[in-house]
């Protein structure tokens, strides 16, 4: 499979259908992402969007100092945080108007489990919900998530440890059963 | 929802847009400096004019051309230098920027 940085220069080169190749692998990933911290579908899509068309403008060609997919998902919070400053929300306190209560309509929720795990994730606070997502449905290692989140691995590790407690809570109140190490 | 070709089509428009933004901040900014520039060198061909057109026979415009910073000489040479230089550079990266511009558009 040819990896995301050698399909990022051949667009660069002027090949579009290495963009399109990138949108198909992130663009789900991203969507869901970036819903973890506008709560609305269609902003999490039109910031989707703008996230990919900044990366494809940019004239720094990809430095390799992190992995493409840590960069794409870097440059989606930091407009999805200038998304929120302009319409004056606070990420932790959606108001009612900006929150939209449907999660995205997307195929990686297809999966009963993941939709269930993804919908208690949604009633935690943000930034436990946007470290848990990142760690268990992108993969993430704990230094990739400190660079999308611009935040030191202590710090990661923390959220990490106190999300899953908040994740627990919720799921248990739910009825769900939860094993520990998962 | 877009489709995956809408949602191309769409990034490459807004990618265009970001572009062409970019260009015209820097297109600006350049032009601003090559226009200081270009201020700055005529102050200091005009403080030049006397001694040029001058009918004494003093051709010594050394002391004149940065009279307005300076009485010292060197320093007169040292900015007339600096800001032909600055001016040349403004000028070469406004033209390369057009190029690039122009090559873009061809492309489209």
């Amino acid at each position: 499979m040819i990896s995301d940085e050698s399909l990022y220069y051949r667009y660069l080169d002027g090949d579009d259908d290495a963009l399109a190749e990138l949108l198909s692998r992130y663009d789900e990933s991203l969507n869901l992402f970036l819903f973890s911290f506008v709560q609305n579908a269609e902003d999490a899509e039109e910031l989707a969007l703008d996230a990919f068309a900044r990366l494809a403008a940019s004239d720094k060609r990809f430095q390799g100092r992190s992995s493409f997919k840590t960069w794409l998902f870097a440059i989606g919070r930091n407009l999805a945080l200038q998304h929120l400053r302009r319409h004056r929300i606070n990420a932790g306190t959606l108001t009612d108007e900006a929150r939209d209560e449907k999660t995205p309509d997307l195929p990686m929720l297809s999966e009963e489990r993941y939709r269930q795990l993804y919908l208690a994730m949604e009633k935690l606070k943000a930034e436990y919900r946007q470290v848990l997502y990142l760690k268990y449905f992108e993969d993430m290692t704990v230094s990739e998530t400190a660079t999308v989140l611009k935040k030191s691995e202590r710090q990661v590790s923390d959220l990490i440890y106190r999300g899953k407690q908040s994740l627990k809570e919720t799921l248990e109140k739910e009825g769900f059963e939860y094993e520990d190490g998962q | 929802m877009r489709t995956a070709s809408e949602k191309l089509a769409e990034i490459k428009i807004r990618e265009a847009e970001i572009r062409s933004r970019k260009m015209r901040r820097q297109t600006v900014a350049l032009s601003f400096l090559s226009a200081a520039a270009a201020v700055l060198l005529v102050f200091a061909g005009l403080k030049m004019i006397p001694a040029i057109v001058g009918s004494d026979g003093d051709y010594d415009m050394s002391a004149r051309y940065a009279s307005i910073f300076s009485n010292d000489p060197a320093i007169g040479f040292i900015l007339v230098i600096a800001l032909a230089f600055a001016l040349g550079v403004c000028v070469t990266l406004l033209c390369i920027k057009v190029h690039r511009h122009t090559e873009r558009e061809k492309r489209k």
